[in-house]
């Protein structure tokens, strides 16, 4: 059995130990595999398990790597994927009851490209039901029931990216690929303590995934730290033909400018007082001056005046009641968990065509009113979540989405969260960071800068330690 | 594997209000079923607020965006 020190470090470190043969990927995949099977279930955080044939691509990777070609960083690295991308002869269940038995034939253009990369599909991983799109009211709308935090299992993990959070924070998986279409990547890794990414609507194709709301899903990667996020990001974008909302261009990563000088950094006001908690609003005050004293200027703005939750719920559910359509017609919308969920879904077919063309004119005009912010300041800050995880039996509907959460999302901005302190019982507090649509290497530097200065991305969840936690091996300092 | 115990009774939960044990599949029963006429009336109501909300937005008259959505 590997050590905590192994199992929990980021890919980054992990690459170093598989190139330098002091572990194998069949060693890595075996350990992972372990503890997806022993621990994950008691985070619902697991849908299946792909055991045998993970086992087999970590003997073909570990035989390639031998001999070569290396692929690179990724090469032998096991990962788990959230439960909505299809995966050729494996179940994909979208986390819903009525689709438990669903079998693709085909895998999503992700996963061929992270099997490209060398990377070893550990299984999938749980997620809410069709999303959470139909606005879930409980934690336990999914199939493998309500997503338990792994820093205390009496909270939610935030979703829908429940499992991929969670498999992420426990070391369960190197990595996940999660998606977003209104706050699936983000809330969930800041619940739970890790690094997620949202790329720009059009970085990453979505072919193979679940359509939840075709013009606002995105695909992206919750990983250790943010260093992690730019290299799978880098193995999964790019344009793809079965996916024709996809962008040329390439993702690069890089060159470290290693100072934030003279970046300007938008600080979003939020309203702690009404309904925040004030050791989340400590937290990000550090995490601010914290980034003044590496240089950025920071300075408050304001959103300009829209409606975002309204508009982005008119697009969100006339978009997933049109996907669900055969859920609708055949009744087995009725099978899902949460009758919340179904009524949202339902009540979808309510919407006229003319408030649906409305929300997307207004989004399109939302991207002109919107184009100023980005020449008074480089990225927008804010807390990821105004509070930290709550309780896995509380009402959850919609309570973690701050409007910067819908205006990110309605533009297809790419936005990061990543750890920025812990509550007095223990629990993470995370801020995010947004920038301009395709400037993802921006917002990587910045969050990378800020990673590099602290090490709250490098505590682990004490009840899936082995060995005291919050240890630094020599790996890890080497890997930063 | 040395880890430290979550849960005594895998999957489990212990009810604050009640002090009982449930597992998952029990707090599924407990909210699943059909919606009732007060959930499908409430998530119309809200779906409903919301286009009203979007009705009485103003934009300029000659602003139609192209029908496909890009990030830009």
């Amino acid at each position: 059995m590997l050590p905590d020190d192994v199992v929990f470090s980021p890919v980054s470190a992990l690459s170093v130990l598989i190139r330098s043969r002091q572990v194998s990927p069949v060693e890595l995949t075996e350990a992972y595999l372990e503890r997806l099977e022993e621990l994950g279930p008691r985070l619902n955080s697991v849908a299946t398990v792909s055991h045998e044939s993970a086992l087999a691509e970590a003997r073909s990777a570990e035989a390639e790597i031998e001999k070569g070609p290396y692929r690179g960083v990724l090469h032998g690295i096991p990962y788990g994927a959230k439960d909505l991308l299809a995966t050729s002869g494996v179940r994909t269940t979208w986390g819903a009851p009525p689709c438990q038995n669903q079998v693709f034939n085909y895998d999503a253009t992700v996963v061929k490209r992270l099997r490209n990369a060398g990377a070893i599909l550990l299984g999938k991983l749980a997620m809410l039901e069709l999303a959470g799109v139909g606005h879930y009211r409980y934690a336990s709308a999914s199939l493998t029931g309500p997503g338990l935090n792994p820093w205390n299992s009496d909270r939610y993990t935030g979703g829908s990216s429940s499992g991929s959070a969670a498999a992420t924070a426990a070391a369960l998986v190197g990595f996940s690929i999660a998606s977003e279409t209104w706050g699936s990547i983000l809330i969930p890794a800041g619940l739970c303590g890790v690094t997620g990414l949202r790329p720009t609507y059009g970085r990453v194709s979505r072919h193979g995934a679940l359509v939840a709301s075709w013009t606002m899903d995105k695909i992206g990667p919750v990983c250790r730290s943010v260093e992690d996020c730019a290299i799978v990001l880098k193995a999964i974008a790019g344009q793809d033909d079965a996916d024709n909302s996809t962008f040329r261009d390439d993702f690069t990563y890089g060159p470290w400018r290693g100072q934030l000088e003279p970046l300007r950094l938008g600080v979003i006001q939020e309203n702690f007082r009404s309904h925040g908690e004030p050791e989340v609003e400590q937290a990000f005050a550090g995490a601010i001056e914290l980034f003044e004293s590496l240089g950025a200027k920071c300075d408050s703005v304001s959103l300009p005046q829209f409606p975002y939750d309204e508009v982005a719920e008119i697009i969100v559910a006339a978009e997933s009641t049109c996907s669900f359509e055969e859920l609708i017609s055949t009744g087995k919308v009725h099978e899902l968990a949460d009758t919340s969920q179904q009524a949202g879904i339902l009540a979808g077919q309510e919407i006229k065509a003319i408030d649906y063309l409305k929300a997307m004119r207004m989004r399109a005009w939302l991207q002109e009113t919107f184009a100023p912010i980005w020449k008074r300041c480089d990225v927008l800050l804010s807390p990821t979540s105004l509070s930290v995880a709550p309780s896995v039996r509380e009402e959850v509907n919609g309570m973690f989405l701050t409007p910067i959460v819908a205006a990110g999302n309605l533009l297809g901005l790419p936005a990061i969260s990543l750890p920025c302190g812990f509550d007095k019982s223990g629990l993470p507090v995370a801020l995010s960071i947004a920038g301009p649509a395709f400037k993802e290497n921006l917002v990587l530097q910045i969050a990378r800068a800020y990673q590099d200065a602290t090490d709250w991305h490098r505590r682990r969840p004490p009840a899936f330690c082995s060995s005291p936690p919050f240890a630094r091996t020599r790996t890890e300092v080497n890997a930063r | 594997m040395g880890f430290q115990p979550i849960d005594q009774d895998r999957g489990k939960m212990i009810d604050p209000s009640t002090s009982r044990s449930l597992s998952t599949r029990e707090l599924e029963s407990e909210h699943g079923g059909r919606p009732s006429d007060t959930e499908l009336y409430a998530a119309t109501v809200n779906l409903d607020n919301a286009m009203r909300v979007i009705r009485a937005f103003a934009l300029p008259a000659n602003f139609f965006p192209p029908f496909v959505f890009r990030a830009r």
